[in-house]
């Protein structure tokens, strides 16, 4: 597998908080990824580590199979970033900022910069801080694409805006990736909004990486099963178990075999899926509090 | 990346213009009816009469026409720069607050340190060029100001110790305007909040000018002394003697003249602009520091031998 993004051992403390712990990925190229977890998870410190905007506590993020240490001029070269909340400089012009897009880019095309503006119907001299969250946000988004990046890195791209922006800036971003490989890691706290975009997903909460992979073999791996509250499965490969008045509802792991006597098994959804690892993790991280307090 | 740091501050740049466009106004105006009427009238001798307790050498300056020149020239000019000499010690601190508090903070504060970080220069080269082109512009902005300020203030006294030409000779004023622009982007870096950095400045920019001009200043060098008043003249006295009156003159009650003479303006100035340079080096580098520590440990790939991609053993 091509790589675009490899962690080992990463790990960011803030003072005596971990947002990030012992986090090995290995995230393939020309994919979507999504990078799914709730808010304060971690999401932010994996996607800032990765752009190489802070330094890692312990181990170390590295990009494309050439192994670039986050950071590097070679790595910055061929990133896009785009940080939460689409952090732009409100005073510049629109054009200004597609020249300083130029002035600090080696790899900066300049004309397709041009073209996607004007596509926006996005007046090249109006003030940035003049411009709806959404065109800031597509402006953001072309900064990071005119720089013909391998990488795209996208934090909570939509969570700003209103839903018809979020279509509008998903279909964007969508038709772009269509003709190219590039690969984008995108964060959110919204499971719905990705499953119809994404190849891969990447689970987080906590500060620990909960689930990766890719998310057809994801789906094909985990079943719901339903069967008598009086005997539930237990192990390490049920997920959760969600207990009704007779009946109890499972998300495991199966691996597409039987289930049980008695268990009904069902497809998961992603929602779902998700939804269960993020359960178990806060469970996780209260037994571990109570153990600790104890 | 000079493109970026002229787009960013070209605001301030104009705004400096605009003060030393202001300057020369009032030099061209007042500055120049003053020294006129200081070289015309023979101010100068008066001065040194009314201030250092010369003999009248000249005869101009027999003691009855020679108090209504001084007065005279002192009702028509004096107010504007003694009023100017008065406020101009906080405009260093209004630079800091003004440039220096948002330099770095207002980056953080709008979160386009992300934007700026990402791009395809590294932040060394982004920092290194900011602080280049922000402190070159507010050197060669000062250095014109403290010029005009300078001879603006030249007839004010005849010593070049008084508080209003020392503050405002050109490397002194540098040398405060520096250590200010530095406290305001350390605490901006610091604080991260361009307000907070702003009023931060404040108080460590006092203490600063405070300690250096009435802590520091007169202790550069042993002071001279002497019980003879006519061997002070024309220099910096820190401790006066008592006179008592007497039929005769004026009688030396009692003590030294304690004084820096005025040989050494130049030493003075050098000695303190080099406590103000190198305090705003510290502070620099210490907002340096902090900077490009808040990211990776950035080494160029191919310097690096432990991601060499090939990796044939050594023999």
């Amino acid at each position: 597998m091509t790589s675009s993004l490899t962690a080992e051992g990463l790990g960011k403390r803030y003072g005596a908080t971990w947002a990030l712990r012992d986090c090995d990925l290995q995230l393939p190229t020309g994919a979507v990824i999504a990078l799914v977890g709730p808010n304060g998870a971690g999401k932010s410190t994996l996607l800032q580590l990765a752009a190489g905007l802070v330094r890692p506590t312990t181990g170390a993020v590295r990009l494309f199979d050439e192994q670039l240490p986050a950071g590097s001029r070679e790595a910055l070269a061929q990133l896009g970033f785009v940080a939460q909340d689409h952090p732009l400089y409100p005073r510049f012009r629109v054009k200004e900022l597609l020249r300083m897009g130029a002035e600090l880019n080696v790899t900066w095309d300049g004309q397709v910069a041009a073209d996607r503006v004007v596509q926006l119907g996005i007046p090249p001299d109006r003030r940035v801080g003049a411009l709806s969250g959404g065109e800031q946000a597509q402006v953001a988004l072309t900064l990071a694409l005119a720089k013909r990046p391998r990488l795209l890195i996208l934090d909570e791209p939509v969570a700003s805006l209103d839903p018809l922006a979020r279509r509008e800036f998903m279909q964007m971003l969508m038709a772009t990736v269509a003709d190219g490989n590039l690969t984008v890691l995108l964060s959110s706290h919204n499971v719905a909004e990705l499953e119809r975009v994404c190849d891969h997903l990447v689970v987080i909460a906590a500060g620990r990486v909960q689930l990766a992979g890719d998310i057809d073999s994801l789906i094909e791996a985990h079943s719901v099963l339903t069967g008598p509250n009086t005997h539930v499965p237990g192990g390490p490969n049920v997920i959760h178990v969600n207990r009704g008045d007779r009946q109890a509802h499972v998300v495991a792991r199966t691996f597409g075999a039987e289930p049980m006597p008695g268990w009904q098994p069902h497809p998961v959804g992603l929602e779902e899926l998700v939804l269960a690892y993020l359960r178990r993790a806060r469970s996780d991280d209260q037994t571990s509090e109570a153990g600790l307090s104890a | 990346m000079i493109w970026l740091s002229w787009r960013q501050h070209r605001g301030a740049l104009f705004g400096a213009l605009a003060l030393l466009a202001a300057l020369g106004v009032v030099l061209m105006t007042h500055g120049v009816a003053m020294h006129q009427a200081y070289d015309r009238d023979g101010v100068e001798a008066c001065q040194l009469l009314m201030f250092g307790g010369v003999e009248a050498t000249t005869e101009a300056s027999a003691e009855g026409s020679c108090f209504t020149i001084f007065d005279s020239f002192e009702n028509r000019f004096a107010s504007l720069p003694t009023n100017a000499a008065a406020w101009l010690p906080f405009l260093p601190m209004v630079v800091g607050m003004l440039l220096g508090a948002p330099l770095l903070a207002r980056e953080y504060e709008q979160g386009t340190w992300q934007l700026v970080w990402t791009q395809g220069v590294t932040r060394t080269r982004w920092l290194a060029t900011k602080l280049a082109a922000v402190l070159g512009g507010v050197v060669t902005v000062t250095v014109l100001f403290a010029a005009g300020v300078s001879w603006w203030f030249e007839p004010l006294s005849p010593h070049r110790f008084s508080p209003e030409k020392f503050n405002h000779a050109v490397p002194v004023f540098t040398g405060y305007v520096l250590v200010a622009l530095a406290i305001g982007i350390l605490a901006g870096v610091l604080l991260r909040r361009t307000l907070v950095a702003a009023a931060v400045t404040i108080p460590a920019y006092l203490a600063v000018r405070l300690t250096t001009e009435f802590g520091l200043r007169p202790r550069y060098r042993e002071p001279l002394s002497t019980t003879d008043p006519a061997e002070a003249v024309g220099g910096w006295i820190i401790q006066d003697v008592i006179f008592t009156p007497s039929p005769d003159g004026p009688v030396l009650a009692s003590g030294t003249i304690d004084y820096h003479p005025d040989d050494r303006f130049w030493q003075f100035q050098a000695i303190e602009t080099t406590i103000l340079v190198v305090l705003a080096a510290v502070l620099l580098a210490i907002a340096w520091r902090v900077v490009l520590g808040r990211g990776p440990r950035v080494h160029d790939v191919r310097r690096d031998p432990s991601v060499s991609v090939s990796s044939s053993p050594l023999p």
